[in-house]
């Protein structure tokens, strides 16, 4: 936990929208170390997304500066953040957005087969525990295993980072549980830094760290001894 | 409703390119609706009025030189309101500075132009009488081909003396609207033939004719009793000298431009109604794209309290919006193009009032057509929202079901290719209703353009192979009319002629029970060397000892086959109709269309022994011997067959014109249609394709899976639209003027290859003008909408 993968300096984000400004994200700075689990929680428009997908590549600060092991982003080109986010980041949403006319399998295999170091595609999806539904299509599973599909996808492609929003946001306890259960597993197993967003607190407590953002700063970090099993996790 | 309307509106404007492609189709297809028909409207009221208001006679009595009494013995016939004798020869003539011969008809005309039959219509200068009474009114086409001017002289060779005559004024006559000397000649030759209007008395004196006649022209009380004063003429008649009475549709010039406005007619309504089904169809898909990716809208005005009716309305108001923008506009370029388009039949056809109206009744018909076509394919696309529940629509939608599609069931190595092929695939079938309609419509459009291209390859094909096999003289000689066979030995006194042999070509009527057809029967030597006949396998055939060859399509026309029995009847000669057999069927080329041995062809139609034509091969220098030729007494024209090429050439001039405009119009429809594909295809997935971006896709690998998928829907549309084009060509053969020419139904390899190059073409212009959409997609956005 000690090397530092990804850092941010000072990050602000303003959204003009007419005449009106928004100041999503303001002097954000965070170091983010290999292997950590962290939790970023807030109110909506607290600007949990703003920061992911700045970090994600998919957006670009206002001001400031983010540095993936010592890349800055914003030197990048539109190409060169293509292949940041292809080689080094999964992403897993809210609402899966797989693609309906691949099955489990192939929405995995979509992936690896443009990466350079992919995982077995047959050994993630079952160590997201659905190996027997490898030829299903998105139609024909549950919810929960529509987001362990789309977490096997994001993590087949053997990134460095898991950037998830919200990623039970969709879902009961029940299933909810299970994908935070396979996101830990993850975490240990293969060693991926994992960053979670939700305005859910009792996820907190399985984390490495919990930042709190607040009206685009971050108002805490609390760094947690002993996370807890995601079985644990009530809400 | 304000407020709909103003969404309606908005939605259109952030979605531009869709809706100008489709208003093109739209456009296009009104815009061929109103220039095709007022054309033809333009033409057909001018024609009519023409021959209306310039007498054209309802009938033709051709005599031998007659005393002029005749006429009032034809006058005084019951159901005869005016006759009118006049003398009718053809000549040699030249032209100062023009080296060629030129065949002229000098038609006698009464002293005044006045409240004649055949009135002449003068361009410019002085009618013949009076002080101009030996001046010559001088066909207007000719003349500026020849650049005659008003006091230009001229020299026509009557009875061997050359005459020299003063032009006195350029002038066109109703009875040569489309100027041919006889329906041996299929198109009009500006160069080398012409009409001369002189005084009657001046010609007889010319001639020494004096006090005869030898046409008389006359005009019913009532038209439609043609067929019976014709009978009663020809009885009353038998025994001075008649030669033929002919009806006003059987002169030549009266029977083509009839049948060029019959295509024209027909035409006017099959191709635009071709372009307005494709345009409905894109129509369709667009507003069912609409209606699914507004669910949600759709459910808040509902929750709003707006009716399911006006909602409907709503969206079959994009449609109508769309039908009627496109056929406002389409009917604004429609009316200039129909005047570009009548202005350009004026080259080919002598017709002096032509007066270029806008139609109202026209425009009207097209913008209700388009705005009907239109509706029908919104209400269809939009009825779908009577079955949204409102609650059930502020929801997200459920999952596409995606399936495996029964290709890949069936043939197991499918789901073995590469995942975005296997997408691209299940996409297809995901949507199939929009991908049939999507390759129909391709399939229509490249139909379109194959079936136009297949003329031209038609025609190729047939001067290919009438100059390659089939017609190997080098001059074809015709006389002043019937001479003896032994003419031809005449011909081959001349050192320079290697070889001659008779022909015969007289104008006949072909009947088969009610089915008729005017045309050529040529007469043919057995084993010609230098005319050869063909069947449809491509093997020689020769002329029969008794009996006729018929063309495909003439044969296809009166619906006989080989042993058959058909009626011929002699034009040139009433009275004479034999019963004979037909022996084969032959290919098309330039030329006849029946064929028959010369003798046998003498025996039905001729006087014994006659021939009026010849084929002749000459050593070298043919130029000075044609002209040598031409100038023998009873020689009334030298042609080589080149002649017929040019010419042709210069009326397929039209037919290109229209080709032209249909291939343009074709191609933005093509291109319209394959643009819309894309886009909708591209914003109905934005995000399954926004998930590829994050996941790391580059722009140009979300942009294959998009042009796969237009690749795979054009090659289908390609494959199915090729044979439609073939069965089209066909079609538009049939309604091509029968008695010029049948063209033989050829289409090119290169035809084919152009066509698919085209769409080939239009997927990746499609694809580049796409891309944007692509590249400039806001991720965050995309993801953060739960549409």
């Amino acid at each position: 936990m000690e090397k530092v993968l990804i850092s941010t300096r000072d990050l602000s984000k303003i959204y003009h929208m007419g005449e009106v400004s928004v100041e999503a994200l303001r002097d954000a700075t965070l170091d983010i170390y290999e292997g950590e689990f962290v939790v970023i929680l807030g109110p909506s428009g607290s600007g949990k997304s703003t920061l992911l997908n700045i970090i994600g590549g998919m957006d670009t600060p206002t001001h400031g500066k983010v540095f993936f092991r010592g890349q800055e982003l914003g030197d990048l080109d539109d190409n060169g953040l293509t292949r940041y986010r292809r080689e080094n980041i999964g992403f897993i949403f809210q609402f899966y957005n797989l693609l309906p006319n691949l099955t489990a399998r192939e929405n995995v295999e979509l992936v690896t087969d443009m990466s350079s170091d992919p995982l077995d595609v047959m050994e993630v999806l079952d160590k997201v525990g659905l190996k027997e539904r490898a030829d299903h299509f998105p139609s024909q599973l549950s919810g929960g295993e529509q987001q362990r599909v789309a977490v096997a996808r994001a993590v087949a492609k053997n990134p460095e980072v898991l950037l998830c929003d919200e990623p039970t946001g969709a879902l009961d306890n029940i299933t909810g549980r299970v994908v935070l259960k396979v996101l830990k597993e993850i975490n240990r197993s293969l060693g991926k830094t994992v960053l979670v967003i939700t305005h859910n607190a009792a996820i907190a407590e399985m984390a490495n760290r919990v930042l709190y953002l607040s009206n685009g700063r971050i108002a805490s970090i609390r760094t947690i001894e002993n996370p807890i099993d995601p079985e644990r996790i009530e809400w | 409703m304000k407020k709909l309307m103003l969404m309606t509106l908005r939605d259109i404007k952030s979605n531009k390119g869709q809706y100008i492609a489709i208003i093109m189709v739209v456009v296009v297809g009104i815009t061929m609706y109103n220039a095709i028909s007022m054309s033809f409207y333009n033409l057909n009221s001018a024609t009519e009025n023409y021959y209306e208001e310039y007498r054209l006679p309802h009938l033709f009595v051709r005599l031998n030189n007659a005393p002029e009494s005749v006429v009032g013995i034809i006058g005084r016939t019951d159901g005869v309101s005016s006759a009118q004798g006049r003398l009718v020869l053809d000549v040699p003539m030249e032209i100062p500075g023009y080296e060629g011969r030129v065949h002229a008809r000098i038609v006698s005309v009464p002293r005044s132009n006045d409240g004649a039959l055949n009135k002449l219509h003068l361009e410019e200068g002085r009618y013949v009488s009076g002080d101009h009474r030996d001046g010559a009114l001088v066909e207007k086409l000719f003349m500026e081909f020849h650049r005659l001017d008003i006091g230009s002289s001229i020299y026509p060779i009557i009875n061997g003396k050359r005459v020299e005559l003063k032009v006195s004024g350029k002038a066109i006559s109703p009875e040569y609207i489309y100027a041919v000397p006889s329906a041996q000649d299929m198109m009009p030759d500006n160069e080398r033939f012409t009409i001369l209007y002189l005084e009657h008395s001046f010609v007889q004196q010319l001639t020494g004719y004096d006090g005869l006649v030898n046409e008389v022209v006359l005009q019913l009380e009532d038209a439609g009793k043609a067929k019976e004063v014709k009978k009663k003429l020809e009885d009353r008649l038998k025994h001075n000298g008649l030669i033929s009475v002919t009806e006003r549709k059987d002169e030549v010039s009266y029977a083509m431009m009839d049948t060029e406005l019959n295509a024209l007619q027909s035409m006017g309504f099959a191709y635009p109604a071709v372009f307005l089904l494709i345009g409905s169809i894109v129509i369709y898909m667009l507003l069912i794209r609409l209606v699914d990716n507004q669910r949600r809208q759709i459910g808040v005005l509902m929750a709003l309290g707006f009716t399911k009716g006006a909602i409907l309305f709503h969206y079959i108001g994009y449609a109508l919006l769309v039908g009627f923008v496109g056929s406002v506009l389409g009917s604004l370029a429609g009316v200039r193009l129909a005047e570009v388009l009548t202005r350009y039949y004026l080259t080919f056809f002598n017709i002096p009032i032509l007066q270029v109206k806008t139609y109202a009744d026209v425009v009207v018909l097209g913008i209700l057509m388009s705005v009907v076509f239109c509706g029908v394919a919104g209400f269809n696309a939009a009825k779908r929202v009577l079955r949204i529940l409102p609650a059930e629509a502020m929801r997200p939608v459920a999952p596409i079901e995606g399936k495996k599609w029964w290709g890949e069931r069936i043939l197991p190595f499918l789901a073995g290719i590469r995942i975005s092929w296997r997408l691209t695939f299940r996409n297809m079938w995901r949507n199939k209703k929009r991908t049939v309609f999507t390759v129909v419509s391709i399939a229509m459009t490249v139909g379109l353009m194959i079936s136009i291209m297949t003329m031209l390859d038609s025609m190729d094909y047939l001067f290919d192979k009438a100059f390659g096999d089939a017609l190997s003289y080098d001059y074809k000689v015709a006389f002043t009319g019937s001479v003896h066979r032994d003419v031809v030995k005449d011909l081959g006194e001349f050192r320079e002629v290697t070889y001659a042999e008779p022909m015969a070509e007289y104008p006949v009527r072909l009947m088969n029970g009610w089915r008729k057809e005017n045309t050529m029967v040529t007469g043919l030597v057995q084993g010609s060397r230098v005319y050869k006949l063909f069947d449809m396998k491509g093997n020689r055939v020769e002329v029969p000892r008794e009996g006729i060859l018929l063309t495909e399509g003439l044969a296809k026309s009166l619906g006989v086959k080989r042993g058959d029995n058909i009626t011929i009847e002699a034009l040139n000669k009433p009275g004479i109709e034999r019963r004979i057999a037909v022996k084969g069927i032959v290919e098309q080329y330039l030329g006849g269309s029946a064929f028959m041995e010369v003798g046998a062809l003498d025996a039905v139609l001729g006087e014994g022994s006659t021939i009026n034509a010849a084929l002749v091969n000459l050593r070298y220098n043919g130029e000075e011997i044609a002209g040598d030729i031409e100038g023998m007494p009873y020689v009334q024209s030298v042609k080589e067959p080149d002649d017929m090429v040019k010419q042709y050439n210069e009326y397929m001039g039209l037919i290109y014109a229209y080709i032209g405009v249909i291939v343009v119009l074709s191609c933005i429809m093509g291109f319209a249609i394959i643009y819309n594909t894309t886009t909708i295809s591209i914003m109905e997935r934005r995000r399954e394709l926004a998930s590829l971006r994050i996941m790391g896709f580059t722009n140009n690998q979300v942009a294959e899976l998009i042009f796969n998928e237009n690749t795979a829907v054009s090659a289908m549309g390609l494959i199915i639209g090729m044979p439609l084009g073939v069965f089209m060509a066909a079609q538009i053969l049939k309604l091509m003027p029968e008695d010029m020419i049948s063209l033989p139904l050829v289409i090119f390899p290169k035809t084919y290859v152009l066509a698919a190059a085209t769409v080939a073409l239009f997927v990746i212009l499609a694809q580049l003008a796409n891309m944007r959409r692509i590249s400039r997609m806001d991720l965050v956005e995309v993801m953060k909408s739960r549409e």
